[in-house]
């Protein structure tokens, strides 16, 4: 950012007097603000108006030959031309690339996330965790903006488990099934000693010195200065590579203070985590919002086996009302990821239409109560339809097995009795859904 | 690894607080306006400088001040492994580069030549530990070799810390022990740090200590570098039948 002379003496002439262009002392850190994603793999955080979001894909794919049992951490930042004038698109400035660098130095090469946890099969496959930091708005501090919104999103990420299968692999390649979220809980990364960082900026001949700056002080300061804490509060790194000399008794104070912030950051970091643990948790229980409430899990039929029994019994199905977004990251895998999402809806409805009433929906149940009758136990290895998108809403799965159980599959009971109980219950709820 | 021995001394016979040995040469290609190598143990840096001279483009061009630009090179036999891999060490090294080209920014009085250009060019023939160090130094002499005017001398130096022991100025083999790395750039007579990088987890306590070995560091590098100077003038002026006092 350019400002013009009259812009830079002011901001250094009311420094003088330890005023800042906004009101805050020289000590006095913005408002953080860390918003998760429900999704579990995005953070953004907001520092008075810097913006910077975070997004982790993680990638299922073969290790690097050299470390045959290691997931790998790929660092991106993108300084879109939105956030600031400064920034044009396309490739990478030298301010992006010195990101890059710093996140690989504090997040990779530190080892605060624990690569080997990612290994999936040993020399076949592992996790590789893509970590896109956008800047989505640049009002000074990107530094400190960055780390922190990637440091969320790692602690706030979730991988899908992965069950691997190698009974029936005559080559010896071991397939790998992708769990969808709604089957098994997916699991957070194990991460060691975080990194916080606290940016300064130095004024005039290093005389003063102001936290967190905003973007017209950064182009105001003669040096910045920005010392990474970690959750040991050891010092992680330290970076002035620019800027006007700093006596290092001073830097030994500056490294006082970030290490208080870091902390202090780390604490609320962690209490948001907490509360959207809980709203996670939460949203994992669904129910309509109109149903009645002793139509419970029991009542709502026959949806799901227990995913242990899927190679027991027959392809599963699933009857839900918010899966759409549940196998859409995963389904689209190589050949050996195999299905991606295990649980499946066999319904013969057609594909497209999208289902959002209660009663299309016991249109669905009830075709697939017919597909038990007629072809379910003939064509368990028929490829099961999908069932077409019912929201736009976010999945969350299901972490515990369904209440029903089906023993009508297993052989024993009579199905076709078994069945007619069930519409009986359908007809039941449709009757009370329509009132 | 054993890092360093009971009896205190490093792998390659060295005490911890000792620097390997330094050597320069000031004036090396007569073509460049400044030139300089720099030896420290086996790490060796060329440094060219040309400039100041009229900006290439009026764009990049300040007005009241002259720009620095760095090219940085690596040869490919300069580690011990023939270099490969591109993708990665190119990021490194337009760090390196941009690291150099700042801590020279600080250091030239760049407002007196506005709309000039002066252009670093730095090449590592060895590379062996503390290359980011040689270069800030090697660049140092080689402008003043180019009689471009600074606000202070210079000199730069890395500590590492290895088996709770402060060591100064680790080479290759000392870094594959992955602790903790700090760099130091010092204006060595005003006693202010202009570039302060330090990598992997320390607790301030040691760092403190490892900052006070670098500084100690720095300063001897810079009295060698001056040193070295001063002989370089002496020679020249002997050379033109000057006296020199």
């Amino acid at each position: 950012m350019h400002i013009s002379q009259n812009d830079r003496l002011f901001i250094l002439k009311a420094l003088k007097e330890d005023i800042r262009i906004d009101g805050r002392n020289p000590f006095d850190s913005r408002k953080v603000t860390v918003t998760l994603g429900l999704h579990n793999a995005s953070a953004t955080v907001s520092m008075g108006s810097t913006r910077v979001t975070t997004t982790i894909v993680p990638v299922l794919d073969a290790p690097f030959p050299d470390r045959p049992n290691e997931g790998t951490l790929r660092f991106n930042a993108e300084y879109s031309p939105m956030a600031s004038s400064e920034f044009e698109g396309g490739r990478h400035s030298e301010a992006g690339m010195e990101m890059i660098r710093l996140l690989e130095q504090v997040l990779r090469n530190s080892r605060a996330v624990d690569r080997e946890a990612l290994c999936v099969l040993a020399g076949q496959k592992v996790w590789h965790l893509d970590v896109n930091v956008t800047v989505l708005d640049h009002a000074g501090n990107l530094t400190d903006a960055c780390l922190l919104s990637a440091v969320a999103a790692l602690m706030v990420f979730r991988r899908p488990e992965v069950e691997i299968n190698t009974s029936n692999s005559g080559s010896g390649v071991a397939r790998t099934l992708v769990l969808s979220p709604a089957v098994r809980e997916p699991l957070p990364l194990s991460l060691h000693q975080l990194p916080l960082s606290t940016t300064f900026a130095l004024f005039g001949a290093g005389e003063s010195i102001v936290i967190d700056p905003t973007s017209r002080e950064e182009a105001a300061a003669s040096g910045v200065v920005t010392i990474i804490v970690n959750t040991n509060s050891d010092i992680c790194a330290i970076r002035k590579a620019s800027g006007v000399g700093i006596p290092l008794a001073q830097v030994q104070r500056l490294m006082h203070l970030a290490s208080n912030r870091a902390s202090e950051m780390m604490q609320d970091l962690k209490e948001v985590l907490q509360q959207h643990e809980a709203s996670r948790v939460s949203s994992r229980v669904r129910r309509h919002a109109s149903a009645p409430q002793q139509l419970g899990a029991t009542s709502r039929s026959v949806n799901m086996l227990p995913p242990n029994d899927i190679s027991a019994t027959v392809q599963p199905y699933q009857l839900q009302e918010q899966d759409s977004g549940s196998g859409e990251e995963t389904s689209s895998g190589e050949d050996d990821m195999s299905v991606g999402n295990p649980v499946r809806m066999i319904a013969s409805s057609a594909e497209g239409v999208p289902i959002s009433s209660h009663a299309q929906e016991a249109q669905y149940q009830e075709a697939a109560l017919q597909h038990i009758l007629t072809g379910g136990r003939s064509q368990r290895k028929a490829a099961p339809v999908d069932r077409p998108v019912a929201s736009k809403k976010t999945a969350i799965g299901l972490q515990k097995e369904p209440q029903i159980d089906l023993d009508f599959l297993e052989g024993d009971t009579d199905p076709e009795k078994d069945v007619l109980d069930m519409r009986k219950a359908l007809q039941t709820k449709n009757k009370q859904w329509q009132a | 690894m054993e890092f360093v021995t009971p009896e205190g001394l490093r792998r390659d016979g060295r005490r911890p607080k000792e620097l390997r040995q330094l050597k320069c040469e000031v004036g090396v290609f007569p073509h460049a306006d400044g030139s300089a190598t720099f030896n420290i143990g086996n790490t060796q840096v060329i440094a060219t400088v040309f400039g100041p001279r009229v900006a290439d483009s009026r764009g990049e061009s300040s007005t009241d001040r002259a720009i620095v630009k760095c090219a940085y090179s690596e040869s490919h036999f300069a580690a011990g492994s023939r270099r490969q891999r591109k993708g990665r060490g190119d990021r490194r090294t337009a760090e390196l580069a941009s690291t150099v080209r700042k801590a020279l920014e600080e250091t030239i009085l760049v407002e007196l030549f506005p709309k000039a250009q002066i252009d670093l060019g730095i090449q590592v023939l060895q590379a062996d530990g503390s290359v980011l160090a040689a270069c800030i130094n090697a660049a140092m002499l080689a402008v003043a070799d180019a009689g471009i005017p600074m606000r202070d001398m210079i000199a730069a130096t890395t500590v590492g810390y290895l088996e709770s022991t402060p060591l100064l100025d680790i080479n290759h083999t000392e870094r594959t022990g992955n602790g903790p790395e700090l760099l130091l750039a010092l204006h060595v007579n005003q006693d202010k740090a202009i570039i302060i990088t330090e990598e992997g987890a320390v607790n301030p306590e040691t760092l403190e200590g490892m900052a006070e070995l670098a500084e100690q560091g720095c300063k001897a590098v810079g009295k060698f570098l001056r040193q070295s100077l001063l002989e370089h003038i002496q020679r020249h002026a002997t050379v033109r039948g000057l006296t020199v006092k």
